[in-house]
């Protein structure tokens, strides 16, 4: 897909187990997910993608949920409570 | 507060019925009908975990209900029901006890370290155990491991590093604590012991970076690992902050139920967001909120829920709920060279002695999967009066 800008927000995908995997995948990259890791054990495939395209990506035939990453951040080493 | 131990195996009067996952509303309709018992859910009420409760409690999170000593004849009809494939109670079986619920007191609380062990492993019967997690496999997803250390040089340890850029090695402490808090030597170089599975199989990836930071595509990225590695229990000290009502996440809810399906338990830390001396309540973060995924709260030696601790959202359905505590305030164990060694606080440390005492138990009965976390979580010791939206069943307890 032409681009102009790169993409920005990291995307989780579930793929619905009754939908063959690397089908679900070719899918995805259609609609403008960038792929970066397919892990078929978990029924995930993470990328990177326009956040203008996420509703895209969710109507996509077997991907059974759409979600940005989340970040996660554990307070300094130095903490009391962590 | 925690009671002393009866031989295993005995009968506490009480029944456990499972309900199938896809409809526990039919399954609960009809235990209620044929039990003729109120049941309630185990979210949003405060003393699940009573033995003198007139009601049943089902835990969601488990598919089980749980139902104060029902009359002959009912067993009976649920039995029936149970037999019948079309009906939707799976089966029905005797409570047996693990921990006593009426015998008084005989070990703390409260609970201290001492010259040889940690006052978790006090509070949590490690001491006395037989089981040390041979032949089960642990995960612990997190920033890493000092592999030099002296507890864990020359440790069979399998590694991988999710973290771009990034060895496997521990540049900032966390990972390392909770791994020895896991799976810590049964003999480390400096007393006092820390460890709950000494012998288990020690797998480590590395899903934070050294200075604490991760996304969800590394940690779904360590679970598969984990998940092809055949680990059996994962734990996972991290979590985002959620609001109040804020649904679960589909994605890890759908990874979990693969992955009980394969036989992994996995454990996540409730979160330290909540701030219970000032009133300031926060709820089970994610991904510990999914129905799926076992969120571990944090006591201290006290048996109190520790301030910062995260509690159950009555509003989240039975997703986001507390499933069980762990020592979780003052935790020492290993910390990366020089160091050596750090007593810290938070549900992370809660995590990893939950997940490592889930392995003695996957090693004492050779139950996996849900049944494992159903054995784990139905053998906590009882923290009555503190509410089950604070600790779930209550302190973890080795077999």
């Amino acid at each position: 897909m032409a681009s102009s800008s790169r993409p920005s927000v990291e995307v989780v995908v579930a793929v619905d187990a009754a939908q063959p995997f690397d089908v679900v995948v070719e899918r995805l990259r259609a609609a403008g997910l960038e792929v970066t890791q397919t892990l078929p054990v978990v029924g995930t495939i993470v990328g990177l993608a326009q956040t203008s395209a996420l509703d895209r990506l969710a109507g996509v035939d077997g991907a059974s949920a759409v979600e940005r990453s989340a970040e996660y951040q554990l307070p300094p080493p130095e903490s009391e409570v962590q | 507060m925690v009671q002393a131990r009866e031989t295993a195996g005995a009968l506490t009067g009480r029944y456990l019925v499972l309900l199938p996952e896809d409809d526990h509303e039919a399954g609960m309709n009809l235990l209620q009908e044929t039990a003729q018992v109120e049941v309630l859910s185990s979210v949003g009420i405060e003393a699940a975990s009573d033995p003198e409760a007139s009601h049943g409690v089902f835990y969601e999170s488990l598919g089980v209900a749980v139902l104060p000593a029902p009359p002959p004849e009912r067993i009976e009809a649920l039995g029936i029901a149970a037999a019948d494939a079309s009906q939707p109670i799976l089966a029905v079986e005797p409570e047996r006890v693990l921990v006593a619920i009426s015998a008084p007191a005989v070990v703390g609380p409260p609970w201290q370290d001492d010259a040889s062990e940690t006052w978790g492993m006090h509070a949590t019967g490690l001491h006395p155990t037989g089981f040390d997690g041979s032949g089960v496999r642990v995960a612990i997803l997190d920033t890493g491991i000092d592999l030099g250390h002296a507890d864990f040089a020359g440790r069979p340890i399998v590694t991988e590093s999710f973290v771009p850029g990034e060895a496997v090695d521990d540049g900032n402490g966390h990972g390392t604590h909770c791994a020895g808090i896991a799976c810590g030597t049964r003999t480390p170089a400096t007393e006092p012991r820390y460890g709950a599975a000494s012998a288990a199989a020690l797998h480590v990836g590395k899903v934070l970076s050294n200075r604490g930071r991760g996304g969800d595509g590394g940690i779904i990225a360590g679970i598969s690992w984990a998940l092809e590695h055949r680990c059996d229990v994962i734990s996972m000290s991290l979590g985002a902050p959620q609001q109040f009502g804020a649904p679960h996440s589909p994605v890890y809810e759908q990874i979990a139920q693969r992955a009980l399906a394969r036989g992994t338990v996995i454990f996540a830390a409730a979160g330290n967001d909540n701030q219970r001396a000032a009133g300031i309540p926060a709820p089970v973060g994610r991904p510990a909120n999914c129905p799926s995924i076992f969120a571990v709260a944090a006591i201290d030696g006290r048996a109190e829920v520790a301030d910062f601790s995260n509690e159950s959202d009555p509003n989240g359905g039975t997703a986001a709920q507390v499933d069980i505590a762990g020592p979780g305030v003052d935790v020492h164990s290993s910390w990366p060279r020089p160091t050596d060694y750090r007593s810290i606080s938070g549900t992370s440390m809660a995590t990893p002695f939950v997940a490592g005492i889930a392995a003695l138990h996957a090693q004492a009965t050779g139950l996996r999967g849900s049944a494992l976390a159903r054995a784990v979580i139905g053998s906590a010791a009882s923290l009555t009066p503190l509410s089950p939206a604070d600790v779930g069943s209550g302190l973890v307890q080795a077999p």
